[in-house]
């Protein structure tokens, strides 16, 4: 008797966990939901595209005023993955979070486009971190790079290095007058810039 | 629908532990090289800098040694649920340490490995063996675990279905386009075209949207799980989300009946394998 008693009260909670599951899941305030996170699934909003954009980033390594060196992140991961098999899955995550990150600096510079109207290109980092604190973290995660290249290839003498986002939107080859999505009115081109110097 | 849910599942989650402990595994050997960078705070400014989390990025040594024996010991069935709840909790603070760089896959194995404590996999593939009935506990944990992948369709079918791109039929096309080499690849012809992009767009919602109910008829159950197998497979090999994939076609196992699975391995797996 009390062993069935149980089983109905394991049922009975097992039924309420899921019930508010679903329920939270279909949910579209992440500010609530997130408040449930680390207890239960919250929802899956894995739809792609995570993105209608494509983005580029440019490393400019000065010396004297002159270029050193340039060259795009992307080629410089793609040489990566050549690397090895064994530091594939390095060059993966690193690439995740430059994307992750560039992403966010993409968010702010839309919501500027959206408030100002102003396409005004080549914000300064700085800008948008004095905004959003947590974009910092993300900005030196760039700079680190920087620094890592220079450790990387320390043959190469140079004081300072410009870092330059591009954004891309992504042209659809069926319709490619297709506009209806903010990133197109946001446009083409260098959205973020910054110079950092390397040696005092 | 009943009949579903009573249905006896005692041999996948013996599999399943095997197989998944063997991916993390993997997972762990290849994340291995990158540890030294990726918590590094002077190479990533987005590692913890306080708390446990910025201890366990300084002494991850010790804490990668000891998730690896765990996982040894998950794979070779020694220590039960205790192990089980090791793996669960090595790869919570895993996952926490490396929220900056984890995906969707991540997040779905969180909760996977947490249900699954609670889960009697160690009835066959294992050294140190379960005589016991498959209790309700583990009848419960099995059917949290489905529950879990049923909420992963409808949660995305739902979103898409709400999502602008989705609804103009432009989503795949985006979707592809953002990997490199995606001009390259044998699916850059199809994708690209209007009404063949459109069609797999409202394709994979339908897939999505109809994945439940097709799963639960028993008729249509194996052609649904092998076309969602299908799909997953084709965003392994273009999206390279090895792992991500590889759980979420794991995770279609645990719909499967023992009935199901003696059936399916008769030729290849002698019967007495999975006998208590």
């Amino acid at each position: 008797m009390r062993k069935f008693a149980t089983k109905k009260l394991l049922f009975i909670l097992f039924f309420i966990y899921w019930i508010l599951v679903y329920g939270i899941s279909l949910v579209k305030n992440m500010e609530f939901k997130n408040q449930f996170r680390e207890v239960f699934p919250t929802g899956y909003r894995m739809y792609a595209p995570s993105t209608t954009t494509n983005y580029e980033i440019h490393f400019e390594f000065y010396q004297n005023s002159t270029v050193a060196e340039s060259f795009f992140l992307s080629d410089y991961i793609d040489k990566s993955y050549e690397k090895s098999i064994v530091t594939n899955k390095k060059t993966f995550l690193f690439d995740f979070m430059y994307q992750r990150a560039v992403k966010d600096f993409d968010y702010e510079y839309q919501m500027f486009v959206s408030k100002t109207g102003i396409k005004q290109g080549k914000i300064d980092f700085a800008i948008a971190v004095e905004k959003n604190p947590e974009l910092g973290k993300k900005a030196r995660l760039f700079e680190n790079f920087s620094k890592n290249y220079l450790k990387e290839n320390q043959e190469l003498i140079v004081d300072s290095v410009r870092i330059s986002f591009y954004r891309l939107p992504i042209v659809l080859p069926f319709d490619k007058a297709f506009r209806e999505d903010f990133t197109y009115f946001a446009g083409k081109g260098i959205f973020y810039e910054t110079t950092i110097k390397l040696r005092p | 629908m009943k009949a579903f849910w009573n249905a006896s599942r005692t041999i996948y989650p013996a599999v399943f532990r095997v197989l998944i402990g063997l991916v993390l595994l993997v997972d762990l050997f290849f994340t291995l090289p990158a540890l030294p960078y990726l918590l590094n705070p002077e190479i990533n400014s987005l590692v913890a800098d306080k708390g446990l989390y910025a201890w366990l990025s300084e002494n991850y040594q010790i804490y990668f040694s000891i998730y690896g024996i765990v996982l040894f010991l998950f794979i070779f069935g020694i220590g039960k649920n205790l192990v089980s709840f090791l793996v669960w909790a090595c790869y919570f603070l895993l996952f926490q340490m490396t929220r900056f760089s984890s995906t969707w896959g991540d997040l779905i194995l969180h909760f996977t490995l947490l249900y699954f404590v609670l889960v009697d996999s160690f009835r066959f593939l294992s050294m140190i063996k379960t005589k016991s009935r498959f209790g309700f506990v583990s009848k419960l944990a099995v059917c949290s675990v489905i529950l879990h992948l049923f909420l992963i369709y409808i949660d995305n079918a739902f979103y898409k279905i709400t999502d602008q791109h989705w609804r103009q039929g432009i989503s795949v096309y985006y979707s592809f386009s953002q990997y490199p080499d995606f001009k390259e690849s044998i699916w850059y012809p199809l994708v690209s075209h209007g009404l063949i992009t459109r069609f797999i767009n409202y394709f994979v919602i339908m897939q999505q949207a109809f994945f439940v109910p097709l799963v639960l008829w028993k008729k249509t159950r194996i052609w649904m799980l092998a076309l969602t197998a299908f799909i997953h497979s084709i965003m392994f090999v273009e999206f390279g989300l090895w792992k991500f994939e590889i759980v979420m076609i794991l995770l279609l196992g645990f719909v499967f009946t023992d009935d199901e699975w003696k059936f399916f391995l008769r030729k290849w797996v002698s019967p007495t394998l999975f006998k208590v």
